[in-house]
């Protein structure tokens, strides 16, 4: 390729850019790159061990279609080193495949090729990671009735990174070329937005369910001494962990419990003086559960979201949560005036919403489980007709 | 009003320069103390003063190197005291640069270098003065000579949105496409990164582009041209309504460049201030947003009325409490 590539450079000084000779040297030379690059792929795997690591995750990707899901209805493929979008899908869907990145073209064809053999009527992807567009287009190309359908775990926030608008505007190039049968989205205007746009879109919203031996919350609150969990919060802007922190510290003898937590979290923290307990690193959702029911009240009170699964484990595990005024959770129920706090960067309006939730706990936690019937049921209505349909 | 005071701003961002230069009668800018030479120029602007006679020293905001400089005249000039109105929230503490300064800011404030903290958030006031930091809450505020207010042209509902900065907390992406839930609606937008016009384009929304001038202020800046509050109201003042429904804001400058001049103006719940008439609670919704617009022009007449009367008497306090703030 570095012999081509000089090759070009001489033909650049010597020729016209608009020269037919440069033109076919020109697209020649993209067409060698990019199949070198199909081929060889691993801008992001640095080392063997990598390699394998990503080598043996399709292996067993393949492993879980070919002994699982020949001739299912549906699978659902998911990263499952994205924690959210893998808890969503596992919670969404009971045929799911974990997958990560697909590198090079042997590998993404090996995928594709089991798909395809697995005779699966509807594919969903949840979300697009590195390499699945291709797998995507592959099965699509091999078999036009398969069913294509992708999840966007995002809202039009996230056009600010240009890593999503360009994934973005790949998934709606496929839809527009036909590759992608549908959209689903776990945000209502989403699915409103997209439709308008002229894209198929259906609306799904995220579900937890707690198995029955996992341990409930049954603490009673001493307000001289609330505890309150913030979780999740430190990765991003948008997660409001400062306002956040600064409510807990307005409560007298309040302590927080920030996981995980960064050397910012906990200078500020120590600024404010706030008494706390952290964990430096992401822990799995079992282990946040058992931290998260010693709690009096959790706080999940970020700027925007779609279907945030915090709250929802969180009031699963019973224990109330308070969220942001951005996800379409608690309509038309009272249970809404307690937990939705509209003004996300107020700490002292966040410490009075946490008060007032802990006094009316008991009746929180009775509307939740009002609400969370209704809402078990459109879940699976919703996840019915999207594979369905 | 004790007049002997100086108030200086820098160019971290236009709103900043916005409320400082039309908030106080005296100011003067002084760059970020990034470099020897703007430094020197910041040591220069404070000598000037200070020979003047000035009895205090308000900084907006505490830029970096501006920390040296309170040290130096609390040093020098133990008399003089020294204010800072804080030009951040905790919502924006997330990036570094807005973090380490906050800090310092409050740090110097616990070793008796600076002398008060105003605050222009209510919220972040009643935390910090509770925490026991010596501070004061100043009512953020613009007004106009004369209304700006074009008459309308045509039919089409003409909807502006034009923010300073490109940064998440301006929800941009969010509250551009609104174009797709509203009919006959053009959005005349602040063209500050050639994504938005992509992302319309793409969405096929309708919009016009425009540059508003004079406010691509560099943070680097040296020195600045006086950025006339007119000039703007002239552009963002020919629409039906305006829309800033960002996350956070310590000011909020469209809804007073508007609504000064017989504009509507929409604006996320981040204030304890207005007229929820205007306000939309769930910032990333669209739909929300669209709603309230078709709400605020059909109720027009009534949010005017209820915003000059609130206005007047929202004037004096403001004005109050910035004396209040001066004479402390």
């Amino acid at each position: 390729m570095e012999q081509f590539r000089k090759l070009k450079q001489w033909f650049s000084e010597k020729f016209q850019h608009d020269s037919l000779i440069y033109r076919i040297v020109d697209k020649t030379y993209h067409w060698l790159s990019s199949i070198k690059y199909d081929l060889t792929h691993s801008s992001s795997v640095k080392n063997a061990k990598q390699r394998r690591h990503f080598a043996k995750q399709v292996k067993n990707a393949i492993k879980i279609i070919n002994e699982q899901y020949k001739d299912s209805e549906y699978i659902a493929l998911y990263n499952p080193t994205w924690l959210g979008v893998a808890n969503s899908t596992k919670g969404l869907f009971t045929n799911t495949v974990p997958l990560e990145q697909v590198f090079g073209r042997l590998k993404i064809r090996a995928v594709a090729k089991a798909i395809i053999k697995a005779n699966i009527k509807t594919i969903i992807f949840s979300q697009i990671v590195d390499g699945w567009v291709d797998v995507l287009k592959k099965v699509k190309k091999s078999n036009p009735n398969v069913k294509i359908k992708v999840i966007w775990h995002a809202n039009n926030f996230e056009v600010m990174s240009d890593y999503t608008w360009d994934l973005n505007k790949k998934v709606l190039k496929l839809y527009d070329e036909k590759y992608i049968d549908e959209f689903a989205f776990v945000k209502k205007s989403m699915v409103e937005f997209y439709n308008r746009a002229g894209y198929k879109a259906r609306y799904l919203t995220n579900n937890v369910h707690l198995d029955e031996s996992q341990m409930k919350s049954n603490k009673q609150t001493d307000f001289n001494r609330i505890q309150v969990g913030v979780y999740n919060a430190n990765s991003r802007e948008l997660k409001n962990v400062y306002n956040q922190l600064c409510a807990v510290k307005l409560i007298d003898g309040a302590i927080a419990d920030i996981v995980p937590t960064n050397e910012q979290i906990t200078k500020f923290a120590k600024m404010i003086n706030l008494e706390h307990t952290s964990l430096p690193d992401y822990i799995d959702t079992k282990d946040l559960l058992n931290r998260c029911i010693e709690n009096d009240i959790n706080s999940y009170i970020t700027f925007t979201e779609c279907s945030p699964m915090v709250p929802l484990e969180s009031f699963e595990a019973g224990v109330p949560c308070l969220v942001g005024s951005n996800n379409d959770y608690f309509q038309n129920s009272k249970l809404k005036s307690y937990v939705v706090v509209e003004r996300e960067d107020d700490p002292v309006y966040i410490k009075d919403k946490m008060i007032e939730c802990l006094k009316n706990k008991e009746e929180v936690m009775e509307l939740y489980k009002q609400w969370k019937e209704q809402y078990d049921e459109d879940c699976k209505r919703y996840v019915k007709e999207f594979i369905e349909d | 009003m004790n007049e002997n005071y100086v108030l200086l701003y820098g160019p971290k961002k236009v709103e900043d320069i916005i409320f400082a230069t039309n908030m106080f009668k005296h100011t003067r800018f002084i760059p970020i103390g990034w470099t020897k030479n703007s430094k020197e120029i910041i040591n220069k602007t404070v000598e000037e003063e200070i020979s003047n006679n000035i009895s205090q020293i308000i900084f907006w905001g505490l830029e970096d190197g501006w920390d040296y400089t309170i040290e130096k005249i609390k040093k020098e000039h133990p008399e003089i005291k020294i204010k800072v109105i804080c030009n951040t929230s905790n919502s924006l503490l997330y990036y570094e640069y807005e973090r380490r300064n906050f800090v310092k800011m409050l740090d110097l404030s616990t070793n008796d270098k600076i002398d008060d903290i105003g605050f222009l958030r209510k919220n972040m006031y009643d935390v910090y003065s509770k925490l026991g930091y010596k501070s004061s809450y100043i009512l953020e505020n613009l007004q106009f000579k004369e209304s700006h207010k074009k008459a309308k042209t045509g039919e089409i509902l003409q909807i502006g949105f034009y923010p300073f900065n490109y940064t998440w907390d301006k929800n941009i992406y969010n509250q551009l496409s609104i174009g797709k839930f509203l009919k006959d609606c053009v959005i005349n937008y602040n063209f500050i990164d050639k994504k938005m016009e992509e992302f319309l384009k793409v969405m096929n929304i309708n919009s016009q582009k425009e540059t508003i001038e004079n406010t691509e202020i560099l943070p680097t800046a040296q020195e600045i041209q006086p950025i006339d509050i007119n000039n703007i109201a002239d552009t963002v003042c020919k629409n039906d309504i305006n829309i800033a429904c960002d996350f956070t804001d310590y000011v909020h400058t469209l809804y007073f460049l508007s609504m000064e001049n017989d504009t509507l103006c929409i604006i996320g719940n981040n204030s304890e201030l207005f007229d929820e008439g205007l306000v939309v609670n769930s910032e990333d919704n669209p739909i929300e947003i669209s709603k309230k617009i078709e709400e605020a022009v059909a109720n027009k007449e009534t949010i005017m009325q209820n915003y000059k009367k609130w206005k007047s008497e929202y004037n004096i306090a403001s004005e109050e409490s910035i004396n209040k703030f001066i004479n402390k």
